[in-house]
């Protein structure tokens, strides 16, 4: 059986490492894990457990950088998940807002220093949404609870709020402090999650739920609807009833049961009314107003008539924040978001097509986590990840494509890059990526969970050649991601990674030390790149085209850099192992 | 690799390649008989230019509040009730209110309303006003360039409001949904369980051969082109369009033919990766994806060094709003259609930011002065083709919006209006013109409008005219029976 090449890492003086009694492994990543496994063992790890450690992490991280896969291969997923849970959450919010102005107070605005605050923003609006991007990016790159920054990501997807909406392209620092809600609740309750997303500034803004007003019927207004259908739509039950294993269930007709009516949209947009931004201007202003702190109520915007949600009634006259938090429990114990909230996740983290059993299993941990307890997200993440079919148990085949993001992201991790600029910085990382971090056109994100690609090229198709796959498996097989892998967009990826390989004007520097000392000690540096990037997928005959292209091209380093560029640009770095 | 050097060699592009090619004899044969094919493009091209035609969508994302897009003069019937209904949100009311003026200075927050009189096909006269900042859209109306389709969505059947509200007729499901009711738009059979869209089946029509002209055995690029994204529009049975984006096509730094020996060697070594034989679909699907970027790449590439000069020309005609650069874009691949060998061209461009559920007083004069800005400078450009008769383009949107308001802005609806554009287009009002007061006879839902004309009648229309025979059509828009009026008149007799 082949031996992993992650020896602890460089500072074993490699090869040495494999005859010597080696120290204890690294002491970065697995906490006390580690010292339950003996050293010798650690130096014994075969491959394949390399390669389960790097799938695992191209699941539940943004990718091994080598150092982790060191320390991921050393434990089990299991170990590694509850280690993850454990560590401490990177914030967004407070780097955000230093990286922003360091010349303002950074973590608790007073009501006294609102105005300066907003006037900074007038200046300068672009500066605070780089500043959250920038953000965003070095966390993704060096954060220790890489699980959690993922799934926060993956929440940003489901609960979407986006800069792209005019107010909010000034506050990248409230969005920041928005992402930071996904953070905390990462592993938490989703209803926790649902209640702070409903009263955060930035999706009171983005959706207009900030501002409703109650209706008037001397002036002909109504509520705003915007939030009320899409929370329901896309944050919680799904336009349509589902089973446990997330489909869709049938009327006789063989049509789908809406999960909701218009009545519902309408009595719920009514709950919405009467909250707005803390120390606003005006009632509904969008430029004014704390995006650091959850909205307040103003009782006077407030309907406080009798509702009907779901056939239930909410009696007139209750608090405001009852009645909020009422409706949001309706929505919360639909049987309906188990499903709808579980195979997105799993869509996002590990596959784009769970089977129904895998959803279900997936759901009735969110229904119950085994103590009793609706909606642990935690729990529903570890699932997630332990399930059978995220460990590679039921096919060899790939189950998801990576977010393009996520592909480049993977791939300056795995040099454990350095920025060469004082910030973490992509230019036009939305032009070139066609996502970024609260980066969406539209609340419905980036692609569609039901996202079919085309399997035969439109330019092969005219000449009759005969289309690349089986029919049925072109109807079944969903790729949300492709969805935004257009070839424009392709051309700009393939051109960056080029550039960050072989060109000297790279926005990052790349650690090459590991692979090419692994290389003067004769060891295959093709090895080393397959278990870091193809978690060990690399077929015989990619390797063998590989190496027939390697042979001419003098010097290692060169080498290596080219073997770098062709595998991180390849289809098979682009689908996840 | 044959594929590219097929394309390339299509369109007279081999370029540095050729001297290579005639070293051998085989070759220098080939190279005769393209020469002999590049004569008989030019007798195609002359027939061909008559032939062609173009079609362009423009998706006006998130629901466009048509209302006050195309509104009631003061003399029109429903002026009262409209500016009742709307209130703060009338928009002769919120043209004179501080926070409109408060843009003052930007021209495309003027409060100059810009009537028209449109006529409708029985040949009455309605008095209705654009949206101030759609000055160049009110005099391509004037020109009788432009049809106004009155209150029309997607509908199954037809049904009068009880109908509708007893549920004796099947309307859309998920009424009110963004994404459901794009895909019951885009489907053409207001039907949002698929995923393929009515222009994308109509490509696939065999009459059309891919677009291409006679004699013209490959396509370079497809019949369909999307200019935002991914679009369901363009998706057929087995095609679903490019992707292209606007302005100068990007090249893919480090790989390509025509660089030096190492990335020769490199180009070489990647597509060979791309077409390693798997079984698994998804590095199928991502080695395709790859391998069709690399050859968009070269193609357009090639096409930009040689036609640049005339196609920066073009380029300047617009300004740089988002969608007029996509509408540049599809002046410049229209000016393209011979170098492609195209005959038919069918493109979707896209304007987002129409769900305007906040804040519609300072987004959509914004939005709706960019669409009539776009819209002119591309029948601009088309006229210097001589093309205006050739090429029709239409609005459609995910819904209307409410006639009534929050205060702040509008909510889903379902009927609203829609604009057919161009040369060909007799100009006028189709439809019916609904009733705009609050609860009055139109009105399905808390000022939600039942449409009183299907998107289908619009669609059978500009495929018939695109040149789908009736069955083709009929095939098209299977629902298109249930309407008795069915496809609306909106092109002159030729």
């Amino acid at each position: 059986m082949s031996k992993s090449l992650f020896v602890n890492g460089i500072s074993c003086a490699l090869l040495a490492c494999f005859n010597l009694t080696p120290a204890v492994a690294s002491d970065s990543l697995v906490v006390t894990q580690v010292n339950s496994y003996s050293a010798q063992q650690a130096m014994n790890v075969s491959s394949s457990v390399t390669n389960a450690a790097a799938k695992l992490l191209y699941q539940g991280s943004f990718g091994p950088t080598p150092a982790a896969l060191l320390s991921a291969q050393q434990v089990t997923r299991q170990q590694w998940i509850a280690a993850q849970m454990q560590l401490s959450p990177s914030w967004h919010y407070p780097l955000t807002v230093q990286y922003c102005d360091g010349s303002i107070t950074p973590t608790t605005i007073d009501a006294d220093n609102v105005s300066r605050v907003n006037d900074k923003k007038s200046t300068n609006p672009r500066a605070c949404l780089k500043a959250q991007e920038s953000v965003w990016l070095e966390h993704a790159l060096t954060a220790q609870d890489q699980l959690r920054q993922r799934v926060a990501f993956a929440l940003s997807q489901i609960f979407v709020v986006s800069s792209q909406e005019p107010p909010l392209a000034k506050y990248g620092d409230g969005l920041a402090w928005y992402y930071d809600l996904l953070v905390k609740h990462s592993f938490g309750n989703y209803r926790d999650l649902l209640q702070d997303v409903t009263l955060s500034p930035a999706m009171g803004v983005y959706l207009s739920m900030q501002g409703n007003r109650k209706e008037n019927l001397n002036k002909n207004t109504f509520p705003d609807e915007n939030y009320a259908r899409e929370v329901m739509q896309l944050f919680s039950i799904g336009l349509y009833q589902l089973d446990i294993s997330g489909q869709a269930m049938l009327d006789k007709q063989g049509n789908k049961i809406p999960s909701y009516q218009q009545d519902d949209v309408e009595n719920l947009a009514r709950v919405f009314t009467g909250w707005d931004l803390v120390a606003n201007k005006r009632y509904g202003n969008r430029r004014s107003g704390r995006y650091d702190t959850f909205m307040e109520l103003s009782p006077k915007q407030h309907d406080y008539q009798e509702k009907q949600l779901f056939g239930q009634s909410i009696k007139a006259g209750m608090k405001a924040d009852k009645e909020l938090s009422a409706s949001l429990d309706l929505l919360f114990n639909h049987p309906n978001v188990g499903p709808f909230i579980s195979r997105q996740l799993i869509q996002r983290l590990v596959s784009s097509n769970p089977s129904p059993d895998y959803i279900k299993r997936i759901a009735m941990i969110f229904n119950d986590n085994g103590v009793g307890e609706r909606g642990d997200l935690g729990a529903v993440v570890q699932a997630i990840l332990l399930d059978d079919e995220a460990q590679g148990a039921v096919t060899e085949s790939a189950l998801k494509l990576k977010e393009p993001l996520l592909n480049y992201v993977g791939f300056l991790r795995a040099f454990s890059a350095t920025p060469k600029s004082e910030h973490y910085q992509l230019r036009q990382l939305n032009g070139t990526f066609g996502q970024g971090a609260m980066r969406s056109d539209s609340v419905f994100n980036f692609y569609q969970p039901d996202f079919q690609a085309n399997y035969q090229p439109d330019l092969k198709a005219n000449d009759g050649s005969s289309s690349t796959l089986p029919a049925n498996q072109q109807m079944t097989t969903v790729s949300p991601e492709s969805q935004i892998m257009v070839d424009p967009l392709i051309i700009k990826q393939l051109s960056l990674m080029f550039k960050q390989t072989m060109s000297n004007k790279a926005n990052f520097d790349l650690d090459l030390t590991e692979p090419l000392a692994l290389a003067d000690n004769s060891v295959d540096m093709l090895d080393y790149l397959d278990q870091l990037l193809l978690a060990g997928k690399m077929t015989p005959a990619f390797k063998a085209q590989l190496q027939s292209h390697l042979i001419n091209i003098k010097g290692q380093k060169r080498q290596l850099k080219e073997a770098i560029y062709l595998i991180v640009s390849s289809a098979d770095y682009a689908v996840q192992p | 690799m044959i594929l590219r050097r097929e394309i390339l060699k299509a369109f007279g592009l081999l370029g540095a390649s050729t001297a290579l090619l005639q070293s051998n004899p085989l070759q220098a044969l080939q190279t005769i008989a393209d020469k002999q094919q590049a004569l008989q493009t030019i007798a195609d091209k002359q027939q061909a230019a008559s032939d062609y035609k173009g079609l362009v969508c423009i998706m006006l994302n998130g629901g466009n509040d048509a209302f006050n897009m195309v509104f009631p003069d003061t003399s029109h019937p429903e002026y009262q009730n409209y500016m009742d209904t709307r209130q703060t949100l009338a928009v002769p009311n919120y043209v004179s209110q501080p926070q409109y003026l408060a843009n003052k200075g930007d021209e495309r927050y003027s409060k100059q309303l810009l009537p028209i009189m449109l006529r409708d096909v029985n040949g009455e006269q309605h008095a209705l006003t654009f949206h101030p900042g759609m000055t160049g859209l009110q005099a391509l109306s004037r020109d009788q360039q432009v049809a106004v389709i009155a209150n029309t969505g997607v509908l199954i059947e037809p049904g009068s409001l009880e109908e509708f509200k007893q549920s004796q007729k099947s309307k859309p499901a998920f009424l009110f949904a963004h994404n459901q009711q794009r895909k019951a738009v885009y489907s053409g059979i207001a039907d949002n369980n698929v995923t393929t869209g009515w222009a994308g089946h109509m490509n696939e029509l065999p009459r059309f051969k891919h677009g291409l002209r006679q004699g013209k055995p490959k396509a370079v690029l497809p019949m369909g082109i999307s200019f935002r994204g991914s679009n369901q529009w363009l998706r057929g049975q087995q095609t679903m369009g490019a992707v292209l984006a606007p302005g100068k096509p990007g090249k893919i730094i480090g790989l390509g033919e025509q660089g030096n020996k190492r990335q020769q060697a490199r180009t070489a070594t990647v597509q060979a990766l791309q077409s390693l034989p798997s079984d698994d679909v998804l590095l199928r699907l991502m080695r395709g994806k790859l391998t069709s970027a690399q050859d968009l790449a070269a193609v357009l590439t090639q096409l930009w060094t040689k036609h640049g000069k005339a196609l920066a020309e073009i380029e300047a005609m617009f300004d740089d709003g988002k969608l007029s650069r996509q509408l540049a874009a599809v002046a410049q691949t229209i000016f393209l259609r011979e170098s492609l060998g195209m005959q038919r061209q069918v493109f979707m461009v896209e304007l987002g930011g129409f769900d305007t559920h906040a804040g519609q007083i300072d987004k959509q004069p914004l939005l709706l002065a960019e669409l009539s800005r776009a819209i002119t400078s591309f029948q601009q450009a088309l006229a210097s083709f001589s093309l205006t008769k050739q090429v029709t383009t239409f609005t459609a949107s995910d819904f209307g919006r409410t006639l009534t308001s929050n205060g702040n802005g509008t909510d889903h609806g379902w009927g609203s209006h829609q604009l057919v554009v161009g040369g060909a287009v007799q100009g006028g009002l189709y439809g019916q013109w609904p009733s705009m007061l609050r609860g009055g006879v139109d009105d399905y839902r808390s000022g939600r409008l039942l449409p009183t004309t299907s998107l289908t009648q619009t669609n059978a229309s500009l495929a018939a005219w695109f040149g789908a025979s009736k069955s083709e059509v009929n095939t098209l828009f299977p629902n298109l029976i249930n309407f008795p009026g069915g496809a609306l008149p909106l092109f002159k007799n030729v």
